[in-house]
């Protein structure tokens, strides 16, 4: 019975699915939503995460895969439920079938275990077949004529190092005789003698050995073949066994729900921050007098779109403003806020005189635009308007952390005064603060994706980003932007839990820049 | 990641009193909770004095349950404490706008 279960990696998950695959199902894991679930075609039982708050992908899983049960949560009661709908589709014989294969796991090794780390379970792979069932182990994947290597593992030293001099890529004719393109056409695994060589990429050879006869196994995800195991003997002694073959089965099927999850999930994360990208502005305005630069960097590894955007824009007057916000949430809904609020602040900025102005725009699309639960943002917006010779900077915050001022001389000071979140009451209290900048000041608006940054020794906070913020004293916008992020990533245990977003604004000295 | 939730009756209405982490992976708990409990009582208190981690998912959580209890005209009291809740509540300004909420 094959089972999707989705979600953000987590002990749960692990045993959960560990639970299922012992039990005989074909068990295929995603970390996110969206492409993964819809297309797993024939699938009778998915899981979700309960983090996944789009409460709509219910009904569209319903709706894409009619027949299969859709539950919330990793607990015992799923793994009960699987059984009872299991019982109703192959009876007694699966449940038999399962048996036998969790045996034939407990003996190979306790190292193999179906993560989504592909090395890692490439690796362990490798590890079981050599030298207990072969002595070499070789995992390619196949897309039409090509084939590539993507693991590989001998019995000694010398023959690896052999092994990683045959070429990782070459052509076979897919509708031909070759052995891995037979596998892989028919779906069905095979024991060759004889036409070997050909499974190393046509070398007869390898430094004097000679394979004398190889398990090819299909990789198979999803109904498609996306590869092979091969398993290869250098001994005319070594015959392969049913129960080996039946083994080999066994890996590969671990390699290819690990092979189709990498494929899947690094499509994911091209998908998702090409949608990130297009949230983001493509350049930052030119504006005479004022060095602009902006450093973003998404959370976690980027596969899900987080909710911080930021912006800069010249409006009707010749004054510009910059903005950075921070939308509750993440993934689609997120993403949607986070669109509707930059633009609607982009727009009100062309045309409104003052920052606590271009605040109660947005403000008031939001409230408007409540659903069952509020639409909320918080945003520190700062206009930069000429005056004299220089400038002055108007800043208004909505529940958002005060712009830093970072002076030539390298004082830093916040500028800005609290104020109420977007999105909550019609009349939010956002009290505007002016300063007057001279050549050399800059202008730091950041979310506290960097103040909320995990480091060894706890939370980053206000005082070390305001110390990390006067080691820029002198450098350019961009670099400054650079050079904080980099710090903060540098200073950060494990993933980002938030965005990460900086926009700077420094006021160029026309005598040095 | 962890979030604990404990809920207990008292006279006329429920008290929540919540631990550990409010974020993403948590939240949903403790919205489930509040909906819950707004559905049996007429008066909640929403402790959140021993919250360690509170960012935008709790407090969508917060302002959504003060807008319910401001259209469903059930009593919503919360307390902040003075930890992470505290601070983001401080932040976002929203204690004196709190419409239904009474923080204490």
């Amino acid at each position: 019975m094959r089972v999707l279960i989705a979600g953000a990696p987590t002990v749960e998950r692990s045993t959960l699915r560990s639970a299922l695959a012992d039990a005989g199902d074909d068990v295929l894991t995603a970390r996110t939503p969206g492409g993964a679930l819809v297309s797993a075609r024939g699938t009778r039982l998915i899981v979700i995460a309960d983090d996944f708050d789009d409460g709509a992908i219910d009904a569209e899983l319903r709706r894409d895969h009619p027949g299969a049960i859709v539950v919330r949560g990793f607990s015992e009661a799923v793994v009960a439920l699987a059984a009872a709908l299991r019982a109703e589709d192959g009876g007694r014989e699966a449940v038999e079938e399962a048996e036998r294969r969790s045996t034939f796991l407990a003996e190979a090794s306790p190292l193999l275990d179906a993560s989504l780390d592909l090395r890692a379970t490439l690796d362990s792979i490798a590890e079981v077949s050599v030298p207990h069932l072969a002595d070499i182990c070789l995992v390619d994947v196949v897309d039409g004529p090509e084939v590539r290597r993507v693991a590989s593992a001998a019995a000694d030293l010398q023959l690896e190092r052999l092994l990683r001099s045959l070429p990782r890529r070459y052509q076979v004719d897919v509708a031909g005789d070759d052995p891995v393109a037979r596998v892989v056409r028919n779906r069905r695994a095979e024991i060759v003698h004889g036409e070997v060589s050909r499974v190393f990429g046509g070398r007869t050879q390898l430094g004097g050995h000679l394979p004398r006869a190889a398990m090819i196994v299909p990789l198979v995800a999803r109904g498609r073949a996306i590869g092979v195991l091969a398993l290869a003997s250098l001994s005319s002694n070594r015959a392969f066994t049913d129960a080996q073959l039946e083994l080999a089965g066994e890996l590969a099927h671990r390699a290819a729900l690990a092979l189709d999850n990498a494929l899947l999930y690094q499509h994911q994360s091209t998908l998702a921050r090409v949608l990130q990208e297009s949230l983001l502005p493509d350049r930052l305005p030119e504006f005479a007098g004022v060095d602009l630069g902006a450093a973003f960097r998404p959370a976690g590894d980027g596969a899900v779109i987080g909710g911080d955007f930021y912006d800069a824009i010249v409006g009707a007057d010749d004054a510009l403003t910059l903005m950075i916000g921070d939308v509750t949430g993440k993934g689609a809904g997120a993403a949607a806020l986070t669109s509707l609020s930059r633009h609607t602040l982009r727009t009100a900025a062309m045309y409104e005189r003052g920052p606590s102005e271009i605040l109660s725009v947005l403000n008031r699309a939001l409230v408007s635009s409540r659903g069952r639960r509020g639409k909320y943002c918080t945003v520190a917006l700062c206009r930069l308007e000429r005056s004299g010779g220089g400038f002055t900077a108007r800043v208004s915050c909505a529940g958002h952390p005060s712009p830093l001022l970072l002076r030539g001389d390298g004082e830093v000071r916040a500028v800005g005064a609290p104020g109420t979140i977007l999105g909550f009451v019609d009349d939010p209290d956002n009290p505007e603060v002016v300063t007057a900048l001279e050549p050399g000041d800059a202008v730091v608006l950041y979310t506290d994706g960097i103040t909320e940054a995990r480091t060894r020794s706890g939370l980053l906070g206000d005082r070390r980003f305001a110390e990390m913020l006067q080691g820029c004293a002198g450098m350019s916008a961009s670099a400054i932007a650079a050079r904080l992020e980099r710090a903060v990533v540098e200073s950060q245990q494990g993933d980002t839990r938030d965005d990460v977003a900086i926009t700077v604004a420094r006021v160029t000295d026309p005598h040095s820049g | 990641m962890a979030i604990d939730i404990r809920l207990t009756e008292e006279d006329g209405g429920v008290r929540i009193v919540v631990g550990g982490e409010v974020d993403l992976a948590t939240g949903h708990q403790l919205e489930r909770t509040l909906l819950r409990a707004e559905d049996r009582a007429a008066a909640i208190t929403l402790d959140l004095s021993g919250v360690d981690f509170f960012d935008s998912t709790g407090l969508q959580i917060l302002l959504d349950a003060d807008v319910r209890a401001r259209s469903n005209g059930h009593r919503l009291v919360v307390i902040p404490g003075d930890g992470e809740a505290a601070r983001v509540i401080e932040l976002t300004q929203v204690a004196s706008r709190f419409t239904s909420a009474v923080v204490e």
